[in-house]
Parts: structure tokens; sequence; C-alpha cells
């Protein structure tokens, strides 16, 4: 074993050795990486820089900051959650938690200074209610422990909270866009239908009346002056302080000013009943595009219908503007998507699933589908966990226990994890990775979206050097996405943690497992059975003892996992003790006591305890409720049995006939007993 | 009418490093105070807007949406007012404390996961709340439920442990004897050398000897002591029985480990008899303040119940949901009754100032009053200030309610009558129409005229995106149009409201419209085009089934298409008659005031 990996190591260092031969000594220098921070207050300005940065870009590094990622400790990944639960659990986590920081490193190589340039981006995003539409993104869960784990890596909540920028998925803003279109046509209508009906002023005191009539003169007056054609003779109003006379869209108006709410309606209706060429245009509220109330003076009727219609495109402009800037954070994902370049990711499934659920559209029910959706946004996508799984070389060099992201990048780019210290005499010889300093930015941390970013870029830049890419020797454009090297990993992602069976973006299926015995653990779950609500003081060998006492058969329990204090998987040896169990389970349910002396009364002496196959337990994982306790969560499904046989099953008829063979026996030996 | 003259103080606010400090201080104050007022903070109102109390709602129903919102949402600010009317001043201690439900002791407590909603989030980030601080230093706490799981778990740290009293009735064995000898022996060595005058001339390797046989002397705070290791609880005894017995000048102190094992008995050598006393009073108050560090903030609603003060509040319904599943039991009971039996328990006397308001409402503008109050509170970074307004208000209501501020009488368990009957009655507060982003159009009920509070009176509508000619945006006022087109119960005045984009709410003027309509769209003679309809039955299985669907339209479909009858939900649970009685009480002047 430590042969073998002094070989491997040999012949890494064989291997760089041939490819990197410039040490980077002449850089060095002492480096702390600036991260941009992105609020509300920079983001505009930030995305043009950013436009550059990715267009000229190479790679693209992304992370994700969370408010949680697992919703009840029954959502934990667990090895026998077979593809369509890992995919539940991951739609659970997206669907319920939010995005707090989103994390974007372009990477640029330079062929002249042979370097990577890179850029990270660290945008705050807080689901603010921009609009004044109904969005349901606005609510989120948060994980205690996570919130807790950010506050001891010096995240800022007050940033996030105050200056984070929103976002709309696609979805959304073509939503927001119609319900506006319609309103503004609507409100159209309407107010070129008002000019023909004539309105009554109410006239509730004498000095209303006096206003009324004294309005009727000024404008009166002031028409009659833009009639004769001289605006000269318009300005007669100028002895009015309130009034001033000004161009608007190329006709004469009259600037309103100085008036109250109650005045101004007056106005409005006195210029809707005595003047058919004026119209009155009234300000929109809490916005600068018009900041005073205006009457207007219109040629015809069709000229008049013309300026309601500028005015109306005016204020359509205005809110689709509004809707262009509630997309926020968005802008950068439709970017990424538009450049279809190389994006790099670590451990990325959740980060995937998260911005397909936030910007894109709401998750689909199947895996699959969720698979060729993202494909279709994002054709290449890579995780650098994957290369870190497969690769026999890089696998060789790291230590089996220290796999988050710092420690492998302090252990792949040990120059840039810690500048300060000399370059120890590593066997592996680096592509070197510089940063621009930029007077704004903050100095990087783990566990900041725009950080870890850049270190996930700079791992990747690593293995692919490691992989046998040689940066130096390419010419022009890297294009890595199409790197023959590169191809056996990339759209490859693992749904959990703890699978070793990725999936296939492009086909949205499982590849084809390397490990036989991973295929067999995916497909074979008629030998599981779930129980909950069983008495909590119980424990794993309590439990086993209990089954197996009651099966009367050493060994059909293979193993029996807690997945929560409520809650356990037991695994029998095959499907027929599993029904086995059922059955007698359900047997003693139907006679509503137990005696004390069965060897199964102690699990089910509360009267509550449900067991059920495989199926049940991936209808309570896609049931969307949020209880921490697994018993509870499937009682919000309203579950009536307390054991449910396996039935839909061919042999089952048969299974559950030698079980009632089986289950006379056991009685008897009861009665003896 | 007395009028009282206002003196409020500044507000106090409490975090985790000055929460020791301001707990002593409240429970002086509110020895001394004659009311209680308290208000908090949540991080969310409900994810939907049906899922807020709706002015048609019946209490029970009000209950279980309080109740889903308290299981769903965190409280990140409790302020806690207690005052006193002096004289002719009414004096208030207003404090404010920044709870985060952070997991002291690694035991997945106090919660897991809690739900935020932006609005409120950005709401209290324009008072310049600082969520940093909530975070890092904000006080955690744990219920009265899982502090008591947490006890049988063994999960919570104690500081020491408490001498069992049992040391008369040991029995030594020959073994405990030699023990017992051992550890005498040593502590009056201890006690030997340190009496004699130090020897500066002994030699560096006799030092090191006393060390090694002795002990190395330490300090408990300001006394010198010496620590024996003990390896099982029969040595704890067995130690403390020597110390006590033997030597009057020794205070042994049992500290524990993390698991809860004893690991060491520290002797502590007091001076005096005075001396010994003064320890024994601090090792009993850092207990205390060690108990007051584990249930956190529940310690203060510990000390609210204990004062059997009144306590006062708005929107009583909605804070005790909260208290009860945050500091009594998550698991908060299924009906409005059992709540309010639950909660009678821990705090006999509530006010909701939402009743006495309701009590002066129709003569005087009601509403004025909280904005009066408001008026004369300097708002700004002052957090809290939102109790001070409800002591203020409570302060002018008692005043015009004629309610003799007297918390002697409630004290003895005998309330006034004007009290008695206004305590522990509380209105569920329609929640709908303070939401500020709400579309005003949504909620409008048209009602011009007064209609009897019956609950078959009201139909739920929805389904008419496809009746509705070219928008999914509905307005109530274009479905008027087209509901009058579909049935002749429509061609009487009828109110509409939509509870949502899907949903809508017809309130007829007669039942027997509403029977009629009913009748004829459940027979199907109707064409209706997709409009589908139920009755206020329907909606309260929705709420009772807990179907908390965004769209209430979604949840309305399931429960009437009879699915969740005939495989989910159990039959013999027939929810329409369990609340029958309270069917009066839906507040349809609720529904005319909006």
């Amino acid at each position: 074993m430590l042969r073998h990996r002094q070989q491997t190591k040999w012949l890494l260092t064989s291997m760089f050795s041939r490819i990197l031969t410039v040490t980077t000594s002449s850089l060095r220098r002492p480096i702390s990486t600036s991260v941009k921070k992105v609020t509300r207050s920079n983001f505009e300005a930030t995305l043009k820089k950013l436009r550059l940065d990715v267009r000229e870009s190479d790679f693209i590094a992304i992370d994700l900051e969370m408010t949680g990622v697992t919703s009840a400790p029954w959502r934990e990944s667990f090895a026998f959650d077979d593809f369509e639960v890992q995919y539940l659990k991951l739609k659970d986590s997206a669907e319920k938690f939010g995005i707090m920081q989103f994390g974007v490193c372009p990477f640029r190589w330079d062929h002249t200074k042979k370097f990577f340039v890179a850029n990270p981006y660290n945008f705050y995003t807080f689901p603010r209610k921009e609009l004044p539409i109904d969005m349901p993104s606005c609510e989120f869960l948060c994980q205690t422990s996570s919130i807790e784990f950010l506050a001891k890596h010096q995240f800022d909540f007050n940033a996030y909270v105050n200056e984070g920028i929103s976002y709309l998925s696609k979805d959304q803003e073509t939503e927001a866009l119609r319900t506006l279109s319609f309103t503004f046509k609507k409100k159209l209508r309407v107010s070129l239908d008002n000019s023909i009906v004539p309105v009554e002023i109410p006239l509730s005191s004498t000095a209303d009346y006096f206003f009324t009539e004294r309005m009727k003169n000024i404008f009166a007056e002031w028409r009659n002056g833009i009639l004769k054609g001289s605006l000269a003779d318009a300005h007669t109003t100028d002895f009015w302080p309130q009034f001033e006379t000004i161009f608007f869209k190329r006709r004469p108006a009259i600037l309103l000013d100085g008036f109250n709410s109650h005045h101004y309606n007056l106005i409005q209706k006195v210029i809707k009943m005595y003047f058919r060429d004026l119209v009155y245009v009234s300000k929109v509220h809490d916005d600068d595009l018009y900041q005073r109330n205006l009457v207007v003076y219109s040629t015809s009727d069709d000229d008049r219908a013309l300026l309601m219609k500028e005015v109306h495109e005016d204020l359509c402009n205005k809110a689709k503007e509004k809707i262009r800037h509630a997309v926020g954070v968005r802008h950068v994902i439709d970017l990424l998507a538009s450049e279809k370049k190389l994006i790099v990711g670590h451990s990325c499934n959740l980060d995937l699933a998260h911005i397909f659920s936030k910007f894109i559209r709401p998750l689909p029910s199947t895996m699959t589908e969720f698979a060729c959706s993202l494909h279709e946004c994002f054709p290449y996508i890579i995780d650098t966990k994957n290369l870190l799984k497969r690769n026999a070389a890089i696998q060789s060099l790291m230590d089996k226990k220290r796999k988050s992201l710092s420690s492998i990048f302090s252990l792949l780019c040990p120059e840039l994890s810690s500048p300060s210290s000399s370059h120890t005499s590593s066997c592996i010889q680096h592509v070197k990775i510089d940063v621009p300093r930029d007077v704004t930015g903050n100095s990087g941390a783990k566990h900041e979206a725009g950080y870890d970013a850049f270190m996930t870029g700079c791992v990747f830049a690593q293995e692919c050097s490691i992989l046998g890419i040689d940066f130096k020797r390419q010419m022009g454009s890297l294009d890595l996405s199409k790197n023959e090297k590169l191809q056996k990993h990339i759209n490859l992602i693992y749904p959990s943690y703890r699978t070793e069976v990725a999936l296939d973006l492009k086909t949205g299926t499982a590849e084809i497992p390397i490990n036989p015995a991973e295929q067999y653990n995916n497909e074979n779950k008629g030998n599981i059975i779930f129980l909950w609500g069983f008495p909590s003081k119980i424990n794993p060998p309590e439990l086993r003892e209990c089954i197996l006492k009651a099966l009367g058969v050493a060994e059909s329990v293979m193993s029996i996992i807690f997945i929560d204090e409520s809650a356990a998987l037991i695994q029998f040896n095959n499907q027929d003790s599993a029904s086995k169990f059922l059955v007698l389970k359900d047997s003693l349910d139907s006679k509503k006591s137990v005696t004390a002396i069965h060897p199964l009364s102690p699990l089910l002496k509360c009267g509550n305890t449900h067991a059920a196959d495989y199926a049940t337990y991936k209808e309570i994982c896609r049931s969307s409720a949020s209880k921490v306790l697994f018993a509870d969560q499937a009682e919000t499904l309203n579950i009536r049995w307390t054991t449910k046989l396996i039935s839909n099953n061919p042999c089952s008829s048969q299974a559950g006939q030698t079980s009632n063979i089986y289950l006379k026996e056991t009685s008897l030996s009861f009665v003896e007993l | 009418m007395v009028s009282h003259k206002w003196v409020p103080n500044a507000v106090v606010q409490v975090t985790k490093s000055n929460f020791i400090g301001a707990f002593q201080q409240l429970k002086a104050h509110i020895r001394e105070s004659d009311y209680i007022a308290i208000s908090s903070q949540k991080t969310g109102g409900g994810s939907a807007l049906w899922h807020r109390v709706l002015p048609i709602d019946t209490p029970q129903i009000s209950y279980l949406k309080c109740k889903l919102a308290a299981e769903t949402y965190e409280v990140f600010q409790f302020a806690v007012c207690p005052f006193k009317f002096d004289g002719s001043n009414v004096v208030a201690f207003p404090y404010n404390f920044v709870l985060f439900p952070r997991d002291e002791f690694n035991i997945g407590m106090p919660s897991y996961s809690f739900s935020c909603h932006s609005s409120f989030l950005t709401s209290m980030a324009s008072e310049g709340f600082d969520f940093n601080a909530c975070v890092h230093n904000g006080i955690s706490y744990l219920s009265r439920v899982q502090e008591s799981i947490a006890k049988e778990r063994n999960s919570i740290p104690t500081l020491y442990e408490k001498p069992t009293s049992e040391s008369s009735s040991l029995i030594f064995s020959a073994v405990d004897k030699t023990f017992i000898d051992r550890i005498k022996s040593k502590i009056q060595h201890w006690k030997n050398v340190r009496n004699q005058p130090t020897i500066t001339s002994e030699d560096a390797f006799l030092k090191t000897l006393r060390k090694f046989i002795i002990g190395v002397e330490q300090l408990h705070g300001s006394r010198p002591c010496l620590n024996i290791d003990v390896c099982s609880h029969r040595q704890v005894q067995l130690v403390t029985t020597v110390l006590n017995e033997s030597f009057d000048d020794i205070v042994p102190i049992v500290i524990t480990s993390k698991d809860g094992e004893p690991k060491v008995i520290r002797a502590v050598l007091t001076s005096s008899q005075e001396d010994k006393n003064l320890l024994l009073d601090e090792v009993q108050r850092e207990e205390e303040e060690h108990k007051i560090k584990i249930c956190g903030f529940r310690g203060i609603i510990d000390m609210l119940s204990n004062s059997g003060k009144p306590i006062i509040s708005f929107d009583c319904l909605k804070e005790f949901t909260y208290i009860h599943s945050r500091f009594l039991d998550q698991r908060l009971p299924l009906t409005m009754d059992e709540f309010m039996h639950n909660l009678k328990l821990v705090f006999p006397c509530i006010f909701d100032v939402d009743l006495l308001m309701k009590e002066i409402g129709p003569l005087r503008n009601a509403k004025n009053i909280p904005a009066s109050a408001n008026s004369n509170e300097t708002s700004g970074k002052n957090h809290g200030h939102k109790v001070l307004s409800t002591t203020h208000v409570f302060a002018k209501l008692i005043s015009i309610l004629n309610i003799k501020p007297s918390a002697r009488l409630v004290k003895c368990g005998h309330m006034l009558s004007v009290e008695e009957e206004y305590s522990n009655i509380f209105i569920p507060r329609c929640s709908c129409n303070d939401f500020a982003e709400q579309d005003e159009t949504d909620v409008e009920i048209l009602l011009d005229d007064a209609r009897k509070g019956e609950s078959s009176n009201i139909v739920f509508l929805w389904g008419f995106e496809e009746v509705e000619m070219s928008d999914a945006s509905a307005e109530a006022a274009s479905l008027k149009v087209v509901l009058r087109e579909i049935h002749g119960a429509f061609s009487e005045d009828f109110g509409l409201n939509l509870v949502d984009k899907r949903c809508g709410v017809v309130v007829f003027s007669k039942p027997s419209l509403a029977k009629s309509f009913m009748e004829d769209m459940e027979a199907g003679n109707i064409n209706s085009n997709g409009l589908k309809a139920a009755r206020y039955d329907t909606y309260r299985r929705v709420c009772e089934s807990g179907l908390w669907h965004v769209d209430l339209a979604d949840a309305l479909n399931k429960i009437s298409a009879g699915e969740s009858k005939s495989n989910l939900l159990p039959d013999d649970l027939d929810l329409s008659d369990l609340y029958l009685e309270d069917e009066s009480d839906i507040r349809l002047n609720g529904l005319l005031q909006i």
C-alpha cells in the first residue's frame, strides 16, 4: 500500500517536472486575495465589469452560501437513499432554504505571463420584495446550526439583510411583465374612455366653488394665449407663483405646484369637464418620472390620444426598468448561461439545485427532468469533487480525513493558502494564479462565497495540470470545455455526498457505475422497511433483539439504522423476512392489545408504532412539510394505517401465505410459553 | 376618569452579555409592579395570505393559524415592561431582550430550523436592528419541556453536583475506612503545612515531594483549596461526609465533568464560620446563575408566570401561542379550549388590549389611541418601544374603563369583578390588513349593510381563472359581474373578497341563497366553466387537517374532491361537528370594518 503510494508520488513528480518547469519564485509575494463585495449599491457598476471578465474567461468557478442545508435530521443523506430520494432531499433543501451569498470567480489564462488571472466577486443576495406583486420566494427557512456556523466565520448578516441584492426567476419575470402590460393596457383604456364622459364636480363648500371658478378662468386664459399663437401671452400666468409654463413632450404645459391633494383633485375635474384639449397628467407615486402634476395642451383629439399613449409608454418603460432592476442577481446567471463557459463548482449539487429553483424556475418533480433542463442552461459543468474522486493520482495525495474545500486548497495550492510561509519543497509544482488587487475588495476568508469560488477555481486549475493539461503549451483559447482530458469528468455531478454514482446531466440518468455493487444498492429496496413512532428509549440493539425474537430466525436482520430519534430503517436479508415482519405487525395491530410477553410488545406498547415499505419513505420525503421528527412528518400525510403491507409486488401473495403459516407457528410457541 | 401622568424609563437593551444583571434587575421591578406589558417581534407572519387570520375565521380557525405561525417562525426580540401606578403617575420599566435560538449545549435545541419572511427582516432592519449582534449575542432559551428532556438525557452540563444528604445512612466497609482515613490525613496535613510558618530555605526537592503527596494547593476564588480526584458517586459521598464531619472550616464542592459524572471534589478552606457562610452563599448564587444561563430567556417567562401579575398585550392569541410553543411546550394543543386551559395554569390573568379597545370601540375612536400613544414615544433606534405604547394604551384604557389598578387583589386570587370580566379572553386579531405590502383591493370586502354572522352565509369560490375572459388577475368587481350571470343567488347584493389570487369568499345576505347556490352547484345545474365552490365547512376542514398549501384553492380542491376522505383522513373523525358552538362568533363586524 505504502509502496503503491510512493510509486504514484514518484509518477506525479516526474509528470510535473515534465509539464511545468517554471517555478513561481519570481512572482511570489504575499498575496491576500481581495474579493469584490457586491451589494445593492454597487451592483449595476460591478455587473458591467463582470460581463467583461466573464467574456474573457476560460472557466468560471461558483459557490453559494445558504441559510441552511437540511430542514430536518432525517432529511440528511443516507447510504441507502436511492437516486429518487436523493433528488427529493436535494429539492427539499433548495426549495426551503435561501441563498445568502453568491460567489462568482472568472479565471482567465494570461498567455504572455503564463498564469491564471482570477477575479472573485461576492454577491450578497436577499429575497427582497421589489415589485408590488406577490412573490412566494420571500419566505425561507434558516437552519440554526448553519447560521451559527456562518456567524463563527464572520458572516455579515446586516449586509445581507440591508444590502443584499434581490432577484426574480425567469418565470417570475415573465409573470411580472405580463401583469404589468395588462395593467397598463387597462389604465390607458380607462384614461381614454373617461375623456368623453362628463364628470360632476362635487362642491362641498363655497371655497371649493370659488377655487374651481378661478381655475377655470386661469386655464381658459392660458389656453387662449396659446391659441393666439404666442407663448408670451401664455405667460400671463406668471403672476401665479403656482403655475409655470414649460414644454412637455413638445407641447406647452403648465406645471402645477403647491396645492393640496384635494385641490389637485378639483383641478383634474375642471380640466376633464371644461377643456377637451387640455390633459391632466398626474405624478407617479415614489417615482422620479414626472415629479409634479401637469396640465398639457393638445391640438386635437388625435393629438390627445397620442399624448396619452406617450405618457403611458413612459410609465410602462419605467415599470419595465423596475422589473429589470428587480431581476437583480439573476442577471449574473443569465450572463453565465449566455456565455456558455465552463462552470466549475465544488460538490455543487446543492448549488446547482438552488440556482435552478431561485433563478430559472421551480424544480421539476424528477431528477431526469432537472438534469436535462439544467443542461440546457449550462452545457458545461464540472465538479472538482468529481476529479478528486476519480483520479488515482489526486486520490493518493489526499488526506482521507480532511476533505473540505479549504484543506484540499491548502494541499494543492499551498502558496495561495498561506502566502506568508515559505514555499515548502512540495513535490507538486503549481499552476500560477494571480489575483489583481482591488482597493475596494475585502480580504477573502473561507466560507465566504466569493473566496470559496476562488479556492474552487484554483483547485480546478491544479487538478487540470495533474490530469496532464499543459496550459503553457496551449495556443489561443484554452477551450477547456472541449478538452479531451476533461471529457470523462464533465457534466457529471453527485446528487448527494454519500453516493458513488454520479448523475449524467446530458442524459439525466445515472452514469454506469464503476462498482457494480452500487447498482444493486440502488435497485433492491424490497428488503427494507421503515419503523417509526416507537418508544424513544429503545436503542438499535434492543430493536434488533425484538425483531429477531419475533421472527424467530437468526441473521434475518442485516442492519438497523436510526434515521432520527423517532424512526429507524431495518434492512432484512431478504424480501420475505421483511414482509413477514409487516404481516406479523399488522396482525398484532388488529388485535388492539398485545400481550406483554410478546417479543414485539416493547416496540408496540405505545400503540402508535408505524411500519411501512420503501415507497412510503419516498412519499414522506416528497411531502413538503418540514417537521423536525420523521414521525411527525409522517403524521402530516394523515396516514391512518399503522402497517403497510407490501402488496404491489406480484410475489407478495406468496410471501403473505408463507408468513401466515409461519404466524401460526409463532403463536403456538407463545401458547407454550 | 383619572388621567395618569406617563413616566416611561429608557428601554434597557438586553443581550447575552448583560443578561444575568438584567435578570436580577427585572425581578426587582416586577416585584414592585402592578402590571406587566409584553410584546415580541417575530421573523414572519404567514407565508400565504390565507394563512393569516381573516375576518371570517372562527376563534378555533384563528387559533390554528396562530399555531401554525408559532411553530414556523422564531422570536428575535421580546420586550417586557413592568409598570405601576404610583400616585398619579404611570411608571414603566421597559426591557428589550434580543433572542437567538442558539444551540448552546449542542443538543439540537431549542430549534433545529425556523422560517423568515424577508419583509419582516427588512422592516426590522429599517428600525436599525443589528442582526449580527442578534446571531452572536442573542439570548438562547430552552422551553420547559426541552429542559426536562435535556435533563433526562443528561446533556446539560451541571456546575456543581449537590452532595446527597443520605450521608448518615452510609455504612462504611473496610476499604471505605482506609479511603476516608487517607483523605482525612491528607487534608489534615495540608492544613498543618499551611499553618506552619513558611520555611524559605526548604529544599526544592522536599517541596516537590510535598506537592506530590498532598497535591498542589489551588485557589477557589480568593480562597485556598485542594482538589481531590474521585471516580464514583460512592467516593463523592464518602469524601463530602468526611469533610463535613471532620473539618468545620472546609467546604466540599463537587465539580462534574461534561457528561455529568463527578470529576473532582474541591476542598475549600474558609477562615471563619462567617467566611464559610459567605462561601456557601456564593456557591448558591453561582448555581442560580448557571441555572439562569441554562434556561436562558425562558427564565424571564417563568418569572412572569411566578409573579402572578396581570400580563398586558396586544394581539394576545398570537403572542401567547408563541410563548407556549417557544417557552413552555413546542407541541401546541389541537383546540383553542385546551390551549386556553393550559395557558390559564401558567398565566392566570392576561388582558388583551384589543378586547379592552373593543369595549370602548364604537363610542370613541379606538384606533386613535395607539396612534396618540405612539406619538409620545421617541422612535428611532430604541427597540422595544412597542411595549411602551402597549403600556401607555393600557394605562389610558384603564382610566376610561374605570378599572382600578389594584394588583393587591389579584395577588390574593380575588380579582375585581371588572378585571375578571376582561381577563383571559382573547380577540383573534385579523392580521391581513396590517400587512403593509398587501394589495388593498385584495381584502376589500364590500359589505354595505349588516348581515347575520353565520358561516352558512359564506361560500368559497375558486377556479375562476377560466371564467375570466382575458386575465388571471381577476378583480373582485369584474368577478362579481360574471357571477351575477351564473346564478340567481347572486342577483341580490352580496359581498365578495379575494383571499388570494385564485380564491374568493362570497358572503350572501341570506343562508338560503348560499344553500340554493351550493345545491345547484353540487347537482351540476350550473354551467360553471371551471368555477368551483365550497361551503364554510370545507374551509374549516382544510384548516383542521393542516393542509396549508400556498393557494387556498389547492387545499379546498383536495378536501372537496374527497380524496383525503377516502384514503388519508380518518373516517371516524368527523370534523364538521367539532366546533359548531363557536360559529356565532365569526366576527362579521370585522368584515364590515375593512
